[in-house]
């Protein structure tokens, strides 16, 4: 999802996918399943089906790898700040968060060329990919407004 | 039901590369191709399992052995069966589900595309092994889908491939149910809130919950049998000091939410075509979505009552018959809201509900004789015969088949860009009704007069129920290949005598998989809609 602001001469654009459901309650579902199916095996071990529990154990782990996989990266964004003098990047990937701060005189926004580009920032040699989680088609009406924002502003 | 504000014309396939070729269908992550894949394979399967059972039938047209060895009728049953509810009915909601439930979500694909094309291609390979256990030494098992201990501990190499593919669909659908959930719980668009989503999504999210939680039990099962037969311990011998009744009883603890497994994406279609055809929205969709989990709930508690006969004590019969006849009740609640649904709305009677009122029509008929089954004391009269043969086919072919049909007479205008034959899906609706009812009511009579199932032979008393059982048979198979030539192909290949379907090809259809353009483009929904 993406989304663009202005409010003291800065910009803004907030960029992350879109996610329904919070953590907690992804948790919360997960325990639920997991509850069921531990009852489940461990009633049919307790009347000597012992090998159903060693299949509950393989599922669970299956299902709960798959909710981390995509948990672990449903809060991910990157956010954009460009103002007078300042264009600040801040990326979340899986609770890991970057800034990087760097001078909008002195950049060029474009796109990778490349298949399924993504919104390329230079500056100083220095390169800072971002827009993975906008449609590729919205890639480049982002890098637009944000050229002309630090036409505008920088 | 939800609306929503957003302009989903745009964008859609904007920037992407299609792939074409095979390697679009051998490596697919689209969650529309792979959705395809799935309905292509689950009606090869069909027909397979439809073949075995007009094979069945005509053997059965007469008393005495006609066609085949009773060993081979034994296979056939037995293939038949698994083909059916592994083949055929499970992985066709699967692929509706892959179609539908991120175009109803407004998600751009499934959560994990590669596990999606990972889970759909162990099918194929599981297909092709259980289907080659008829050209292996003592052919394929014959000890009835339910493959009981001792039949099947007895049996020839080909059961050891049949828990094989069993294992293997069994790991395909917990990942397509892992999908799913992920899918629907993550992916929803934004102000799509679970109260909101379709009815379908719903009853395929506890579909998917009950998938994860009971497919162990089944892998647990058949892997004990594999024990057994090679590995020397005796969990279903009794010689060893094992018990052939702890099979059962761990087999049906799945195969009863099996049962919910094969029906419950099917009621959230029939939710969703009444609606559209009677200008209505959703009478008590909240009592819907509790009634769907209600039955989710009791589906884990019931699974004895398939085994009245087998023996266990009264007090365990009396729990068995009263909890499944608490079924009832939230089915009933089902039956009664999209009967309201329908009351004093503005009807039409297009092919899809011509299919879900049969649906209810023929699934209530299965359900009272669920219901008459359900009482122990009769059960044990009933249980082993035609009557069961007929009360599970009203359920799952009337029931399971006939809401497939129902969604595809639904969807396919968004799927393939075409209009489907009016005339012609009408002719397939009324041949299947009549010509199921054909088939499958004479069973109730040819129970209740004692013949028993899983027999290749039967006393001359039976001929007469048995051979219009079997005209009808036939007559139900002709249909099936009528719906694929004559009205499905036609819809695949863009025939130019079809109309276009336009975005939203029925006036009552609510929901965001009629806001994109018709056939669905590759990409959809890469922008998530608002719902409001």
């Amino acid at each position: 999802m993406a989304g663009a602001g202005e409010h003291d001469a800065a910009a803004v654009w907030m960029l992350k996918r879109n996610c329904a459901i919070t953590p907690k309650q992804f948790g919360v579902f997960y325990c639920s399943l997991a509850t069921v199916s531990l009852s489940i095996a461990a009633f049919w071990t307790a009347l000597g089906a012992w090998t159903v529990l060693p299949f509950a154990g393989i599922d669970l782990i299956a299902v709960g790898s798959a909710f981390l996989v995509y948990a672990r990266h449903a809060t991910d964004y990157e956010r954009i700040i460009i103002s007078p003098g300042h264009l600040i990047i801040e990326t979340a990937q899986a609770s890991h968060i970057t800034v990087i701060e760097l001078n909008p005189r002195w950049i060029r926004i474009g796109l990778e060329d490349k298949p399924r580009p993504k919104i390329e920032i230079r500056s100083a040699g220095q390169v800072v990919l971002v827009g993975t989680h906008v449609p590729v088609h919205q890639r480049a009406v982002i890098a637009g407004e944000m050229r002309r924002c630090v036409a505008r502003l920088g | 039901m939800s609306t929503t504000t957003h302009d989903h014309v745009v964008g859609h396939d904007a920037g992407h590369a299609i792939p074409t070729g095979w390697r679009r269908w051998v490596f697919a992550t689209n969650h529309k191709d792979i959705g395809t894949m799935y309905l292509l394979f689950s009606f090869v399967m069909f027909l397979s399992g439809g073949v075995m059972a007009l094979a069945i039938r005509a053997e059965l047209f007469e008393p005495g052995m006609q066609l085949m060895r009773p060993e081979f009728f034994n296979q056939l049953t037995t293939m038949h069966g698994l083909e059916m509810i592994f083949g055929a009915i499970m992985p066709a909601f699967v692929g509706f589900a892959n179609w539908m439930v991120p175009l109803e979500i407004g998600a751009s694909d499934m959560a994990f595309a590669r596990m999606n094309n990972f889970s759909f291609w162990l099918l194929p390979v599981a297909a092709i092994m259980l289907t080659a256990t008829f050209f292996m030494p003592g052919g394929a098992p014959a000890g009835g889908w339910t493959m009981y201990a001792p039949l099947s501990t007895q049996m020839g190499p080909g059961m050891d491939m049949t828990i094989f593919a069993i294992h293997l669909m069994g790991a395909s659908s917990i990942m397509g149910g892992i999908n799913i959930v992920v899918t629907i719980l993550n992916m929803r668009a934004p102000g799509m809130t679970m109260m909101k989503m379709p009815m379908f999504c719903w009853t395929w999210l506890v579909t998917a919950f009950l998938l994860i939680a009971v497919m162990p039990v089944l892998a647990g099962a058949v892997t004990m049998l594999l024990f057994d037969r090679h590995f020397g311990t005796s969990f279903f011998n009794a010689a060893g000091g094992g018990d052939p009744v702890l099979y059962q009883h761990v087999f049906w603890f799945f195969g009863h939410p099996e049962v919910y497994i094969m029906i419950l994406p099917g009621f959230g279609v029939v939710s969703q075509v009444i609606p559209a055809f009677a200008r209505k929205p959703l009478f008590g969709y909240a009592s819907m979505v509790y009634a769907t989990a209600s039955i989710a709930i009791l589906s884990f508690m019931v699974w004895a009552h398939h085994m009245f006969a087998t023996g266990m004590p009264v007090t365990g019969q009396l729990f068995f018959m009263y909890s499944t006849m608490l079924i009832a009740i939230p089915t009933g609640v089902k039956v009664f809201n999209w009967v309201a649904t329908m009351w004093r709305g503005s009807l039409s009677f297009e092919t899809p509900m011509l299919f879900a009122i049969g649906f209810i029509f023929v699934f209530t008929v299965g359900g009272f004789t669920g219901l008459i089954l359900s009482l122990a004391p009769l059960d044990i009269q009933m249980h082993g015969t035609y009557y069961v043969v007929a009360h599970f086919h009203y359920v799952l072919v009337a029931g399971s088949l006939f809401s497939l049909f129902a969604g595809w007479y639904f969807w396919a205008p968004k799927w393939t860009g075409k209009m489907y034959n009016e005339t012609r899906g009408k002719i397939h609706f009324w041949v299947s009704m009549v010509a199921f009812n054909v088939t499958f009511f004479p069973m109730h009579f040819l129970g209740l007069a004692g013949m028993p199932r899983r027999y290749a032979d039967y006393p001359a008393q039976f001929t007469g129920f048995n051979q219009v059982a079997t005209i009808g048979a036939f007559f139900f198979g002709l249909a099936q290949v009528y719906f694929l030539f004559a009205v499905a192909l036609p819809c695949y290949a863009r025939s130019k005598e079809l109309l276009d379907a336009p975005d939203k090809p029925w006036d009552g259809a609510e929901g965001l998989e009629w806001t994109v353009p018709s056939p669905a483009p590759f990409h959809t929904f890469e922008n998530p809609p608002e719902v409001v």
